[in-house]
């Protein structure tokens, strides 16, 4: 096929897969090929009020968002501003929830594009959720610790091969001791993990290992006080962040390596 | 794509007898609304592990709602949408290449997680609701939810109150 052509079948695909269906007096259902990551279209509405038309999602996309987060947590920080900038780029209006643009100049076209690519961009605000947040942290820490620790004496989420074949109380890095003292090092982003390293650790004291420990926080600011301070009982060095702290971590590891 | 749950595994827990806590009708029934839809959630604890349902229901659109089953996966704070009944709106199943309107049934699969989609991209229609207190109650059937032996047995009035 030639360039013409190749333009030709996306203009046919495209223009083949939209279309408006009449849900009643001034009211039109706009069905395009845009999909959200569970295969629903985007719920577009056209419809006529006093000023003229106006394209509207219908307060769908938030609705969508909840069902992985919380309404709150659109109000406030990254996610909010993500919303935020896409609203004030598009030219799209939040009305209480109801995203919409007044169609000017029968500019129908490019108010329907301003609108999809809003609720695709603030769909998107999902991959901000605290799972795929917490699992970037962890990537980034078990990149740093690969980056500065010798490759045959660290092994990622250990277990004591004796005192625990179940991996009931895993370790997301230990470094071997050889000659010294074995360290246990663990990535932190929530209070879960808090919770279960503090278990591990206790667990260790029962069965009278001498492991060392340190925990890195993704944030230590976001955990919670008494989960924090019954970890702080048992456990060696804390770090609060990773990127902050990337030369001090390394030269603490050092040093303990060396006693 | 790693897949989070297998088939059998969906099968297993959408399957598995669960309690609904004696205040269940009370928790659903109260709905609170913000960004012009409402909703509710309900955390059941079972043998099989920790679920949620959640409801919503689009102010705007009477025809625009969900009810949904989903697993608390362990160690983590993702709830896995096991089941999903969906009010009237287009949906593409991809890897089948087949578009259906109205009413519809998601559900979990491996395949869909292992394209990286989410994992309840997959629907059927259905013709076994049209609103969203009907929606509940086949979810509630289907996925094996039975009140305690003092609740009432119709889980709503014959026309949820919003």
């Amino acid at each position: 096929m030639n360039p013409q052509q190749i333009e030709q079948s996306f203009r046919e695909k495209i223009c083949s897969a939209l279309r408006l269906e009449r849900e009643g007096s001034g009211r039109y259902r706009v069905v395009t090929p845009f999909l959200i990551g569970d295969g629903d279209h985007l719920s577009i509405v056209l419809r006529r009020n006093d000023s003229g038309w106006v394209l509207s999602d219908e307060a769908s996309t938030y609705m969508h968002l909840s069902y992985e987060l919380d309404d709150r947590a659109l109000d406030t920080g990254t996610r909010q501003k993500i919303i935020s900038d896409a609203l004030a780029f598009f030219g799209i209006e939040d009305d209480d929830g109801e995203l919409r643009v007044d169609v000017e100049d029968d500019h129908y076209g490019d108010a329907l594009y301003s609108l999809v690519q809003a609720m695709l961009r603030i769909g998107d605000v999902t991959f901000l959720s605290r799972e795929r947040v917490a699992s970037a942290f962890m990537d980034d820490f078990r990149e740093f610790l690969s980056r500065i620790l010798p490759e045959d004496r660290m092994k990622f989420d250990w277990s004591h091969p004796e005192h625990d074949p179940k991996q009931l109380y895993p370790v997301d890095c230990y470094v071997n001791g050889a000659q010294r003292r074995p360290i246990a090092i663990y990535g932190m982003t929530g209070d879960s993990r808090v919770r279960d390293a503090t278990i591990t650790l206790h667990q260790f004291e029962n069965w009278r290992l001498d492991i060392y420990s340190v925990a890195i926080f993704e944030d230590m600011e976001r955990i919670s006080r008494k989960p924090l301070a019954r970890f702080a009982d048992v456990a060696g060095k804390l770090f609060s962040s990773l990127p902050e702290n990337e030369n001090r971590i390394t030269k603490h590891l050092e040093k303990v390596q060396s006693i | 794509m790693p897949v989070d749950l297998t088939d059998p595994q969906i099968r297993e827990l959408v399957a598995a007898p669960k309690l609904l806590p004696s205040a269940y009708p009370s928790i659903l029934t109260r709905m609170t609304e913000r960004r012009k839809h409402k909703r509710s959630d309900l955390e059941i604890e079972s043998q099989s592990g920790r679920f949620r349902i959640m409801l919503r229901q689009n102010v705007m659109n009477a025809l625009d709602f969900s009810a949904i089953f989903g697993y608390h996966m362990p160690s983590s704070s993702r709830v896995f949408r096991l089941r999903r009944y969906n009010g009237r709106h287009y949906h593409t199943n991809k890897i089948e290449q087949e578009t259906i309107s109205g009413f519809h049934i998601h559900q979990a699969t491996e395949r869909y997680q292992a394209v990286g989609a989410k994992e309840d991209a997959y629907a059927e229609s259905t013709e076994r609701y049209s609103m969203l207190s009907d929606a509940l109650n086949c979810l509630l059937e289907d996925c094996n939810l039975t009140p305690p032996e003092d609740g009432q047995s119709l889980l709503f009035p014959p026309r949820l109150v919003l």
